[in-house]
């Protein structure tokens, strides 16, 4: 028998290792800013190492798994966004406002129930024919959820997408964005035998309509791209999408004609220097304190933009930029960057069109979701309050893009258990 | 303890940089090589049209995968798709339908190695390598005939292909040469090496010089067509 042809492999323990000391030092840092209350986080953080050791090893002794590209990807921005919310904590004890890491203790809960999620879905969606029978079924579920939204949900900065139930807030429009891609996904058989597209348009419109009903037009508009990615990777057809665009900025123009809160939602916009003190207060603050970082920043818990509203949720970006540095900044973007430029390259390879579909989807949602926040929050684009994925405080959201993470990982092959033959020729 | 995080902005970014660089370039270089993971061999003129992915449409639409120009096939007429270790080919909707070894199919129906699939009058004949895994069992490269299905191990670093009888393959054709090509094992690849003034096509492609094969690439020496197995499951 002869000794198998040898691919090299990724180096997933060295990189596991960088990775580590990065966020050693960073939580290292916020328990220095800490002082007296750095007791408080160790248990935060040894959580967060031994789920991110637990899961690669697990993964790579059961599966067989080379590949951890995306997971460590999705732990070093996770990682970066819970030492911003831990230096929150600490400003709560100094103040003396609370006792117990309460926001960082949180975010860690919803990292870990972000990686369930990307390994229930990986799971589910590794089989395609599951997948099939379970589109009807998810889309049902996903109406029940906006329809539960627009009849329970409480308004909070001028949108009404928030439910609370036994102390938890959450979001079901996050959630509904992993099942919207679910359903808008196919596999080719099933493409190919019902190539109409208006079931899938029908269905879209429901849920970007229910999004407008709640005042979320943040979340429309990452729906409506996302609609965008499904609709031409389906049809192929670049007239469908240009005839969709018009209507669509019809509609837009009409509901701002009828609806004139609407547009005073984004009055603000281009304006922010007009009144630094009152409405144009969140960007300008950006603005100003991601310069006073430079390209090294000023040090964990040392900037001064925590004191503004929302700091660690919509406006995360500027924080990163003012206590991580600008080259941290960038490197956040390109992270994203690199994860679209990864999956329409490694598409056309998947196993099946319906992860090819899913992870181009969830690629673009999550690109349009960055440029949307770091745009915002300059004042390129509208403030629309959409999170920075992994990294900004809040359950839904962080949920939500560790499942997206699943259907970009699906087209991976390496990502499947290996047969004995595939291992030996994969060494 | 200032110093700490003094130096410390300077680490983590340089830290940053390296890790993204190092999953970066993982994540655009690492990536398998697309091959060929099953053939259709048409059965009447013995082309072979190697299916590249796990999902592949079949129609007369210039936008499948396969484009059969015949006006008894349909637009989108099949899907041949991999589900874990099975082959399954559907019926999307086609209006003269599929026959697997003579029977109509009802929606799909599993296929296997060997297998004749009929779209519309269209024969082609399924040929995929064995997926079936053993933890048991040992592995060996092989040239497996499409033809007959019969196994030529190559237990040797060095095999000879041809219609002489000294070659360690005798393939007893009038259109294969007396010594056609050669096969040899060396820095962990199987390399052919061409002899025969007609060529050796590889995946429909003829090679005059010498290849590196990989597995489940289509070997056609003068007719006679064959694929090479790196890992077939020896019984």
């Amino acid at each position: 028998m002869q000794s198998l042809r040898k691919i090299k492999p990724f180096r997933w323990g060295i990189e596991l290792v960088l990775i580590t000391i990065f966020q050693f030092i960073s939580f290292s840092n916020v328990m220095l800013d800490a002082g007296d209350f750095s007791g408080k986080f160790f248990m935060i953080f040894a959580v967060f190492f031994a789920v991110e050791w637990a899961y690669t090893l697990l993964m790579r002794i059961f599966l067989k798994q080379t590949s951890f590209e995306l997971e460590f990807i999705a732990f070093f921005l996770s990682s970066i966004g819970l030492s911003l919310v831990a230096t929150l904590d600490t400003d709560f004890f100094e103040s003396g406002d609370l006792d117990s890491p309460y926001y960082s203790g949180r975010q860690l809960m919803f990292i870990v129930a972000g990686l369930i999620g990307f390994i229930v879905l990986r799971w589910v969606i590794a089989n395609a024919d599951r997948v099939s029978k379970l589109r009807l079924p998810v889309a049902a579920l996903s109406g029940l959820m906006l329809a539960a939204n627009i009849l329970l949900g409480e308004e909070n900065n001028g949108a009404r997408n928030w439910i609370t139930f036994g102390g938890f807030s959450i979001q079901p429009s996050e959630l509904v964005k992993v099942l919207f891609i679910f359903v808008g996904a196919a596999t080719l058989d099933k493409l190919q035998t019902t190539r109409s597209i208006v079931k899938y348009m029908i269905y879209s419109i429901g849920c970007i309509g229910a999004l407008f009903i709640m005042r979320d037009f943040g979340s429309a508009v990452v729906f409506f791209v996302t609609f965008l990615i499904i609709t031409f990777m389906r049809s192929g057809d670049f007239r469908a999408i240009v005839l969709i665009c018009i209507a669509a900025a019809v509609g837009a123009l009409l509901i701002i004609s009828f609806k004139p809160y609407v547009a005073g939602r984004f009055a603000n916009y281009r304006h922010i220097w007009d009144d630094p003190y009152g409405a144009g207060m969140q960007q300008t603050r950006v603005l100003i304190y991601s310069a006073s970082g430079g390209l090294f920043g000023l040090g964990l818990g040392k900037g001064m933009l925590r004191g503004t509203f929302a700091a660690t949720t919509d406006l995360i970006f500027g924080m990163i930029c003012e206590e991580y540095g600008l080259i941290i900044g960038f490197a956040v973007i390109v992270c994203f960057a690199a994860i679209v430029v990864y999956t329409v390259a490694g598409a056309r390879g998947s196993r099946s069109s319906f992860y090819a579909i899913a992870a181009c989807a969830a690629s673009g949602l999550l690109l349009v979701q960055v440029a949307l926040n770091v745009f915002g929050v300059t004042d390129l684009l509208p403030l629309t309050g959409v999170t920075l994925p992994f990294i900004s405080r809040g359950g839904s959201s962080l949920i939500c893009c560790w499942m997206l993470m699943a259907f970009i990982k699906s087209i991976d092959p390496r990502a499947y258990p290996k047969t004995l033959k595939e291992t030996q020729a994969l060494g | 303890m200032d110093f700490v995080i003094e130096y410390s902005r300077y680490i983590l970014p340089c830290l940053a940089l390296i890790i993204l660089l190092g999953c970066c370039s993982s994540l655009f270089s690492k990536r398998p090589r697309t091959k060929t993971v099953a053939f259709l061999v048409n059965a009447k003129s013995g082309e072979s049209v190697p299916l590249h992915y796990w999902e592949t449409s079949i129609g007369r639409s210039s936008s499948c995968d396969i484009v059969l120009s015949y006006a008894t096939v349909s637009r989108f007429h099949a899907v041949i798709s991999r589900r874990k270790d099975k082959w399954i080919v559907f019926d999307t909707g086609s209006k003269t339908g599929i026959l697997v070894n003579g029977e109509k199919i009802k929606g799909k129906s599993e296929i296997g190695d060997g297998d004749c699939v009929i779209f519309g009058n269209v024969a082609y004949y399924f040929s995929a390598p064995n997926f079936s895994d053993d933890k048991n069992a040992a592995y060996v490269s092989a040239l497996v005939s499409v033809n007959n299905g019969k196994v030529f191990p190559l237990e040797d670093n060095v095999c000879t292909v041809g219609r002489d009888k000294t070659n360690n393959i005798y393939l007893n054709l009038p259109t294969v040469s007396r010594s056609h090509a050669k096969l040899e094992f060396k820095d962990g690849k199987w390399t052919l090496e061409n002899y025969s003034s007609n060529g050796v096509y590889i995946n429909s492609k003829v090679v005059y010089d010498s290849r590196v094969l990989h597995d489940g690439d289509l070997l056609d020496f003068g007719g006679a067509k064959i694929r090479f197995e790196e890992f077939y499951k020896q019984v």
